[in-house]
Formats: structure tokens, sequence, C-alpha cells
């Protein structure tokens, strides 16, 4: 049986093919996704509202208001980060519903997403405080925790990256395993023309593993990286 | 500081304290089990990083469960 890593699809022939995963080309749908929807439902705005309209502008309300709310009214411009940020990864977790792999199944992606955070809490903690008094922090409240502080700030990332991506390969390995469970029975039933178990028993897991701890994993991301980039910045 | 947070905020907070204290002593251990093998020196470094870990992890504890306490003004 193979494993549940990410399977390469297909080279591209230049400097000596580079693999392509699952995991990229299904960024690059979402990114389609995302670009045509930011491309034709802001085509036409008008004064009163109408049809896709209400849908965009409804998006945006509920995300600055968040922002605003948690971050507060100071920090409102990090909206644009938290929503592009909220959008692609309910997309991404919510990918498992349509058969194919989900991107934040690889930790390549939740790392790179963490890595942002990351750098967006450093240079915003320099940018807001002054690099005199953000380096003077990692010698709070006194000198020999230095390098506590230091990995205490190394952790951060790091546990983002693996809390997402735990979450959704957990569900993408049980779902998968479901499935060839369920596979085997019925061809142990003889049941092999339609798939009838394969139907209707993996929706509960479906309901469960993508679309409730997709969309929860996908809000704290997003509430995490707001609450540590304010606390950054206070 | 020293404004109340919301409910949903904390939430995310809570859930996310265990993996925060997690992490620095697994990296502390692995980060010892490395230098130990290229200095040979086992197990010095090992112990030392997971001590690290240990009290690094409950100043992350402590950062996050006072972040909304205000801070007495030191100096």
């Amino acid at each position: 049986m193979e494993g549940f890593g990410t399977k390469i699809l297909f080279e591209i022939p230049i400097l000596g093919g580079i693999p392509l995963t699952e995991t990229v080309v299904n960024t690059w749908i979402i990114m389609a996704i995302l670009t045509i929807f930011a491309v034709f439902a802001t085509r036409r705005f008008d004064k009163i509202p109408r049809g896709i309209q209400n849908v965009v502008e409804a998006i945006v309300d509920v995300i600055n208001k968040f922002t605003a709310q948690t971050m507060g009214e100071d920090k409102k411009g990090f909206s644009a980060y938290m929503g592009t940020l909220f959008l692609f990864l309910l997309l991404a977790n919510l990918f498992g519903l349509f058969g194919l792999r989900p991107p934040t199944a690889d930790l390549n992606t939740t790392f790179a997403l963490a890595i942002m955070t990351f750098l967006i809490i450093h240079t915003n903690g320099v940018r807001r405080k002054g690099a005199k008094k953000y380096l003077k922090g990692f010698l709070e409240p006194f000198p020999a925790m230095l390098p506590l502080n230091i990995i205490g700030e190394l952790a951060l990332p790091i546990s983002l990256a693996f809390r997402l991506f735990g979450n959704i390969i957990g569900g993408v390995i049980i779902v998968g395993l479901l499935y060839g469970g369920l596979a085997s029975l019925s061809g142990m039933l003889g049941i092999t023309f339609i798939p009838v178990l394969q139907a209707a028993i993996p929706v509960v897991f479906h309901l469960y593993f993508d679309l409730f701890a997709g969309v929860l994993q996908t809000f704290i991301f997003v509430m995490l990286s707001m609450v540590f980039i304010s606390m950054a910045m206070d | 500081m020293g404004k109340k947070s919301h409910p949903l905020q904390n939430l995310a907070l809570i859930s996310h304290i265990g993996i925060l204290m997690i992490v620095p002593i697994l990296g502390g251990l692995y980060f010892g089990r490395w230098l130990d093998k290229k200095f040979n020196t086992e197990p010095i470094f090992l112990f030392l990083f997971i001590v690290v870990g240990v009290a690094s992890s409950f100043v992350n504890l402590f950062k996050v469960a006072t972040k909304d306490t205000p801070q007495r003004k030191r100096k």
C-alpha cells in the first residue's frame, strides 16, 4: 500500500526536472479560484449593492470588523493580510471535500504561512517599538532570560505550522484509511459493482475532519496570528 | 494593556497552550542531541537543552497567561 505523502504529479523538464507535487498543483488551483473570484466579483460596483457585490461586501466587512476588534483600531491595516490568510486557508482546508488533497496537509505550506506570520510579528515589533526597545525586550525581566526568550519566540512558528499540519494530515489519513477499509469490506460482501458503503458512511467523517476541523483550524490560525502580532506591537 | 479580550480569542489561545509548551522541550531535545553528536559529549547538552526547553515553555505559558493583566511599572 502506498503512503500518505504527497505524490509527484509531473516534472517540469528544465534544470534537470523540477518535480511538482499535488500540493503545488492544488495551491495553484486555489490561487486561480481566488483570483478569478476577485477579478469577476469586483468588476462592476454600484452604489446600491446587488447580487454578488453583497457577498463581497459582507466578507470584507466581517474581516475588517473582526481585525479591528481583535487587534485594536490602530492595527486595522492588517485586515488585508488576515483576510488573505483566512480565504486561502479556508479553501485549502475544505479541499478534502472535493476529493483532492488539501495543500495544508503538507508541512511546507503550513511552514511557509507560519514563517510569514513570524516575520510580520518581528518586523512590526521593530517598527513599532524601535530597534533598541525591541532588542531590550529579549532581556526582560532579567538578562539571563535571553536564551529562554529566543527559544520561546522560535517556538511560535513551529507550533503554528505543526498544529495546522497535524490536524489536516490526521483527517486525510483517517478518511483515506476509511475509504480503503470500506472498499475491501464491500469486496468481501461481494458488492463490487456499485460503491454502496463508500457513498454514505464517510460523510460523518468528512463532516468532522474536513468541515469542522478545517474551519476551526483556519479560524485559530488567523486568530493566533492576530493575537501575537498585536502582542508584539503593544 | 489591561483591556478585556474577546472570548473566541481566549479559546484560540487556550487551544494553543498545549502545543506551545511541547515545542520548546522537543526542540531542546533534538538540538541537544545534535550538539552531543557533533562534539561527542553525550549526554551533557541533551540534559542542558531539555532543562532550557522546559524553562522556556514555562516562560511562554506565563506570557500567554498574563497577557491581559496590566503590567506594573518597573524601573
